[in-house]
């Protein structure tokens, strides 16, 4: 380095690399510019400077120092790893490697080089080449622990785990025996759970069990070492040892849901659906009896019962498990119930016994059968009970009395209100669910879940702005409006994305969305650092368990979500295209060339100042260095785009919903989404091919479902509408076609129209499914348009099969209705049908603010129940009431304060 | 019934949001990265029967040699629905345990709102934390937070003598002795952290 | 500490204490009453059964001619369901006690002239009717109320 310069440059040349090492960029700047006086084309010092300037976010001067030090001096190492770590630190991880390759073909054996290629295999997963690079590294420095096990894990992530193991056990052969010292315990029994991990993955049990049994003075994460010993003995079927360890694990934590079906499993009384013989059963029952006397405080053993009994034992045990937590007040005991409803029978049976419950303590004060006057909040929580089930039965009148009888028996807690918003929702009603949800957050200030649920419940009603006033006042920081975006608050990015989308604002929606998806990049970028730490820190099984999360990260939820936003955002805007985009460019086209060309000037200047203020803002912010409480200040450049108008003038819309398309596909190919997307992305790419494998990729994963059977149809009757293929292109596509269409059962023999009508009659019961198939009787045959509208008004809403003990449940979902009302609007653009509809479906749910009902509030603008409840005023109470007092509406409660309609 | 149990890495997501959901102090996920793959065994999660992460302990080891070797609760979070439950002192419970019984911690420490009047009731009177100072201003909005400290009885000495360690439980503050440790070019080594380590705020008062 | 606490009134829960308000008393307090309540500091309070808050004390420090402090309870009250179980008597002690160790001396109260239970309720403290106000109230039957003020014993402190 630094080797053709004179004495006293090569040792400012050393200085540079040093004050680069320890971030003081000033001083190595001095030092290169120091050696640049003199010889000014010196490649390896501009490099230096450049890689200097980068880290000063002084990009283009730095590329630019960069190259030009290269082109001086192509056959040095340092130019070329320089190079880049330039590249690394843009994420053009690919470049980055290349130039690596390169300096390691001048210098083969530079350790730093090979390091840093390494990290760059790991993060790209380039596991044969991480393989070889660990390899190297460890030829050159075989006393170095790490090297041994990065060399074991590159192989184990190359999907060779006895390879990992053979090293490992090499590098436990270079140990001495009383290795390892007091103060790498920790390390060291980490690397050997880490090696029984591999052996229990590798299938070799036997040999991981007599390997903890050896090594477990020298392991230090005993509870580690207790669950693998558990889960291991239980998979070799050593079932009464493991019996053993799981009543150890459950003495120590009896909390743990785990160990309690680890401990069935070891009795042979464990099945994955929950589908027991009586006679299981019965020994579950005894099992559950015995744990309940030794751990009488653990409320799991009273639980999950519940899910394997039956008929009057499942009764019993439910009473008893509930009346307790009725009598102390928890609000998460309906929650903590909800899974039992998808139990054939049980929803039924837990009803008539909270309505027993509430009868008894209503008449009596007490829980049936019992003396002892239960407290006066009994009563409130069994409401709050009863009302919760009903919501979830759909039956949101009886839910809404139920909860407005808990609130009048106790107005202050809070809780009340904010599952009384939660039924509004579920009704319809989102004004009202959000005017509650703020009266809740109102109670309680201090309390940022309140005001995240009131957050979420203004966007879903569409109030954004006011959203975010109130998402403010816990998001401040420092001088900065607010910090949702800095830390990663993807579920209030995602509900104003959707909201904005709804409202018809694409350039903020896709803003927010693409706000998204950049959280799941950073996230994946997150993990560069630790591909060394890991194998310093020693770390190993969460170092692996890491990666494979983040080879999946972009399968979660949050990001599907967001993706198929985007998508969405993209096609409308294909489909139609914004003209002259902004108001501004209306003004434009109205002025006369002259003028309109000083506009655009003036507009460049200013973005070019409102730019060149954020670089400097950041700049100041970066040498400010960090706060008192070691906050790190994040250079925050100024947002160019707050409304993303920016973002919906791409050139070709379809190109970028593609990107996201093809994340979608290789991360959720299970979800129906993905592949409806796919369809109608494609279609109006007009690739058709890649569109029939969509329709077959649906079919195949649910043939019935009611999208899927639009796609079918729409593909082909597009395709018949085609006319027969003239170049060679087409002839090809046409002939995969008519190859692959025998394999589309549903087609056989079939006309379009036949289909439809058989899809019809097997799914003739449902709503959805009847809406599917008039929709594409409208497709195949315009003018049955009556007859296809006549099929959706024709559908019956059936009484649901559950014998609800206060009043029925009918079977159609608002949601879908709503759908259903969409569709006669904007496809059959049938005014009078769809307002039909309307008209039925405020019967239906008179709380839907959608379709009018009568007591949405929409309709209803009523002051607030509360306001006009008879005041009790009884023994304690008396008033200070002077006249201007009893006129003011000062305490009024503000629940609709921010209604909007 | 809410299961306790240590996290994964695939849980810390669901952390992430909980986090959200409830506290004014946030983390970037590479801030959770850092905790579970430095000290995996000090995170702890609490899941409800549908599955749903309802509250999380996040905590480390505290890595200066100038201190006696001790823990510290970066975050506790319990979904406000989720209350009345005892998770709060549950994942501390388990948190501390492990804090000792794997890093041999003397003692640990966490940060708390002066304002937050029931995370000290439970800090104090549930989990036996004594007030160890006050650090003025700690938080963003200007509030002073509470230094607690609790006692643990920390690891039996080890069965080795004649290492020479600065102090018995050392696990904690390896990385540093006697062993190579790779010099880093490019950014920093180790995972830096994204905003300070506060405790407890299950009320902590908005801005 | 037992199933019963107290608990300030601060600006984040001021709510508590409306909704608290609206339930019991046929009057709409205004914002002076909440300041009030918010300076008087320790003499208001909220009581809590089992961390669900069903009742309150409200107070306003009034300054007397010569600058002694006189305690005036706005209102006192608990939820209905959960009267009767020392909630409303532990608000009022504590306001009792309070103002005796603060050397305050005098704490009155306006009450309507029919609620005999309230009347009873105080007089069991030594309260005492001192005087009649004719139409003190503007929308209920009797308009007219009772001042029932109680002198306080200093605590002497203790050398």
């Amino acid at each position: 380095m630094g080797s053709s310069l004179p004495p006293k440059e090569a040792n400012l040349f050393k200085v540079i690399v040093k004050s680069y090492e320890t971030k003081q960029y000033k001083k190595g700047l001095k030092s290169a510019d120091a050696i640049l006086r003199k010889f000014p084309e010196h490649g390896e010092t501009l490099s230096m400077k450049g890689l200097i300037l980068n880290c000063m976010d002084r990009k283009s001067e730095a590329y630019e120092l960069v190259r030009r030090g290269l082109k001086n001096d192509l056959k040095s190492h340092v130019c070329w790893h320089v190079y880049g770590l330039l590249y690394r630190s843009d994420r053009e991880y690919r470049e980055a490697i290349k130039c690596y390759r390169n300096a390691l073909k001048i210098d083969p054996d530079n350790i730093e080089i090979l390091r840093d290629l390494s990290l760059l295999q790991a993060q790209m997963r380039d596991l044969t080449g991480f393989v070889e690079t660990r390899q190297q590294l460890l030829t050159l420095k075989p006393n170095h622990r790490m090297n041994w096990i990065g060399f074991a894990v590159s192989h184990h992530l190359n999907s060779n785990g006895s390879k990992a193991i053979e090293i490992l056990e090499a590098y436990e052969g270079t140990l001495e025996d009383d290795y390892p010292p007091e103060n790498e315990r920790y390390e060291h029994g980490e690397m050997l759970l880490y090696k029984i991990s591999l052996l229990e993955e590798c299938g070799r049990l036997d040999k991981a069990l007599e390997e903890m049994h050896k090594k477990e003075p020298k392991i230090v994460d005993k509870l580690a070492f207790k669950e693998q010993m558990a889960s291991m003995l239980a998979n070799l079927g050593r079932l009464e040892e493991g019996e053993k360890i799981y009543r150890s694990l459950l003495f120590m934590n009896s909390d743990n849901y785990r160990y309690f079906m680890g401990l069935q499993k070891c009795l042979g009384l464990y099945s994955e659906k929950g589908q027991y013989t009586s006679d299981e059963v019965e020994r579950l029952g005894a099992l559950y009896n015995s744990l309940k006397e030794q751990y009488s405080w653990s409320s799991a053993v009273k639980r999950i019962p519940l899910d394997f009994l039956e008929g009057d034992e499942f009764r019993e045990a439910a009473d008893f498990y509930i009346r307790p937590l009725l009598t102390k007040g928890v609000p998460s005991l309906f929650s903590d119930l909800s899974p039992l409803y998808d139990h054939p029978g049980k929803a039924c049976i837990l009803e008539q016994l909270f309505l027993q419950l509430e009868d008894s303590i209503k008449k009596t004060g007490c829980f049936p059968g019992r003396t002892q006057k239960e407290p006066p909040s009994t009563l409130m929580w069994t409401l709050f009970l009863v009302s919760q089930h009903y919501d979830r039965r759909g039956q949101q009148d009886i839910a809404l009395a139920k909860i407005d009888e808990a609130i009048e028996h106790t107005p202050t807690v809070i809780d009340l209100y904010s599952v009384k918003g939660r039924i509004l929702e579920h009704a319809g009603d989102l004004a009202a669910a959000a005017a509650l949800a703020d009266e809740a957050r109102s109670m309680d200030l201090a309390d940022r879940y309140l005001n995240s649920e009131c957050v979420m419940r203004m966007l879903q009603a569409d109030q954004v702005g006011l959203a975010e006033k109130t998402a403010v006042l816990f998001t401040k920081d420092g001088d900065q409006h607010n910090n949702l975006h800095d830390m990663q608050c993807m579920w209030y990015e995602l509900a104003s994305g959707e909201s904005y989308f709804r409202q018809g604002d694409l350039g903020r929606a896709l803003k927010m969305f693409l706000a998204v998806e950049k959280h799941y990049a950073d996230m994946t970028e997150d993990q560069f650092d630790f591909h060394s730490y890991c194998l310093r820190k020693m770390t190993l099984r969460a170092y692996v368990s890491m990666l494979k999360f983040q080879d999946k990260l972009h399968s979660h939820e949050y990001f599907r979500k967001a993706a198929a936003g985007a998508i969405r955002c993209y096609m409308k805007l294909h489909d139609s295209p914004i003209k002259a985009t902004t108001e501004e460019g209306d003004e434009m086209s109205k002025l006369p060339p002259s003028q309109r060309k000083k506009l655009r000037q003036k507009q460049k200047k200013a973005e070019a100042r409102a730019k060149k203020e954020a670089e400097e803002k950041t700049e100041e912010e970066t040498t400010s260095g960090s706060s008192k409480s070691g906050k790190r200040q994040h250079a925050r450049p100024v947002d160019l785009d707050p409304h993303g108008e920016k973002l919906l003038q791409v050139e070709d819309p379809l190109l970028e919903a593609t990107k996201y398309l093809k994340l979608l596909q290789s991360n959720s190919a299970s979800s129906l989404e993905t592949h409806i997307l796919s369809f109608e992305l494609n279609m109006r790419k007009q690739r058709i091919l890649l569109a029939f494998q969509a329709v077959k990729k649906l079919l195949k994963l649910d043939e019935n479902d009611p999208d899927c059977h639009r796609c079918l149809i729409r593909f082909f009757h597009k395709v018949s509408s085609f006319p027969s293929p003239r170049t060679d292109t087409e002839k090809l596509i046409w002939s995969v076609l008519e190859s692959e269409q025998p394999d589309i059962s549903q087609l056989h023999g079939k006309s379009l129209i036949e289909v439809n009508r058989s899809f019809l009659e097997k799914h003739k019961d449902s709503l959805m499914h009847r809406a599917a198939a008039a929709e594409m009787l409208l497709v195949l045959e315009p003018e049955k348009k009556l007859e296809a509208i006549k099929l959706i008004e024709d559908s019956t809403n059936k009484l649901a099969p559950v014998d609800g003990v206060l009043g029925p449940v009918r079977e159609w979902i608002l949601d879908e209705c709503i759908a259903v009302h969409k569709l006669l609007e904007t496809v059959f653009i049938d005014k009078d049908a769809a307002s039909r509809w309307k008209a039925r479906c405020a019967e239906y749910f008179p709380y839907s603010t959608y379709f009018g009902g009568c007591r949405s509030s929409a309709v209803a603008y009523s002051v607030n129940d509360n306001v006009q409840n008879a005041p009790e005023n009884g023994v304690l109470a008396y008033q200070e009431a002077k006249n201007e007092d009893s006129h003011s509406l000062n305490g009024k409660l503000h629940a609709f304060k921010d209604l909007t309609i | 019934m809410v299961c306790i149990r240590q996290a994964t890495v695939e849980d810390l997501l669901a952390m992430q949001a909980c986090n959200l959901l409830c506290l004014p102090e946030n983390y970037q996920m590479k801030y959770y990265l850092y905790h579970i793959l430095s000290w995996p065994q000090l995170l702890f999660v609490a899941e409800d029967y549908g599955g749903k992460i309802v509250g999380y302990v996040l905590a480390k080891m505290e890595e200066d040699a100038s201190e006696p070797c001790h823990g510290h609760i970066t975050s506790l979070a319990v979904l406000r629905t989720h209350r009345k439950l005892g998770l709060a002192t549950k994942l501390m419970t388990a948190a501390q345990n492990a804090m000792e019984s794997v890093f041999g911690a003397e003692y640990v420490s966490l940060h708390v709102r002066r304002s937050n009047r029931a995370a000290i009731n439970l800090y104090t009177s549930t989990l036996g934390y004594k007030i160890h100072d006050v650090e003025a201003k700690y938080y963003a909005d200007g509030e002073d937070a509470y230094d607690m400290r609790k006692q643990l009885k920390g690891r039996p000495a080890p069965h080795h003598h004649g290492h020479g360690h600065h102090h018995a439980g050392g696990a904690c503050c390896s990385g540093d002795a006697g062993k190579p440790v790779e010099a880093d070019t490019g950014t920093g080594a180790s995972a830096s952290a994204s905003a300070p380590a506060n405790a407890g705020e299950r009320r902590a008062g908005g801005v | 500490m037992g199933l019963i606490s107290l608990d300030g009134v601060r600006d984040k829960n001021v709510m508590q204490l409306k909704k608290l308000n609206t339930a019991l008393f046929p009057v709409r307090y205004n914002d002076k009453y909440y300041a009030d309540a918010l300076s008087s500091g320790e003499f208001t309070k909220l009581a809590y059964y089992s961390d669900i808050c069903v009742g309150s004390i409200a107070c306003r420090l009034e300054k007397k001619e010569g600058g002694a402090i006189r305690v005036y309870i706005m209102t006192l009250g608990v939820l209905a369901p959960y009267r009767g179980l020392g909630i409303g008597t532990k608000l009022l002690t504590h306001v009792l006690d309070l103002s005796a160790k603060q050397n305050i001396s005098e704490i009155y109260l306006h009450v309507q002239t029919n609620n005999d239970d309230a009347i009873g309720f105080y007089k069991k403290f030594g309260f005492e009717i001192t005087d009649t106000i004719q139409n003190y109230y503007t929308n209920i039957t009797p308009p007219d109320c009772y001042v029932l003020s109680k002198v306080i014993a200093q605590v002497h402190p203790k050398k």
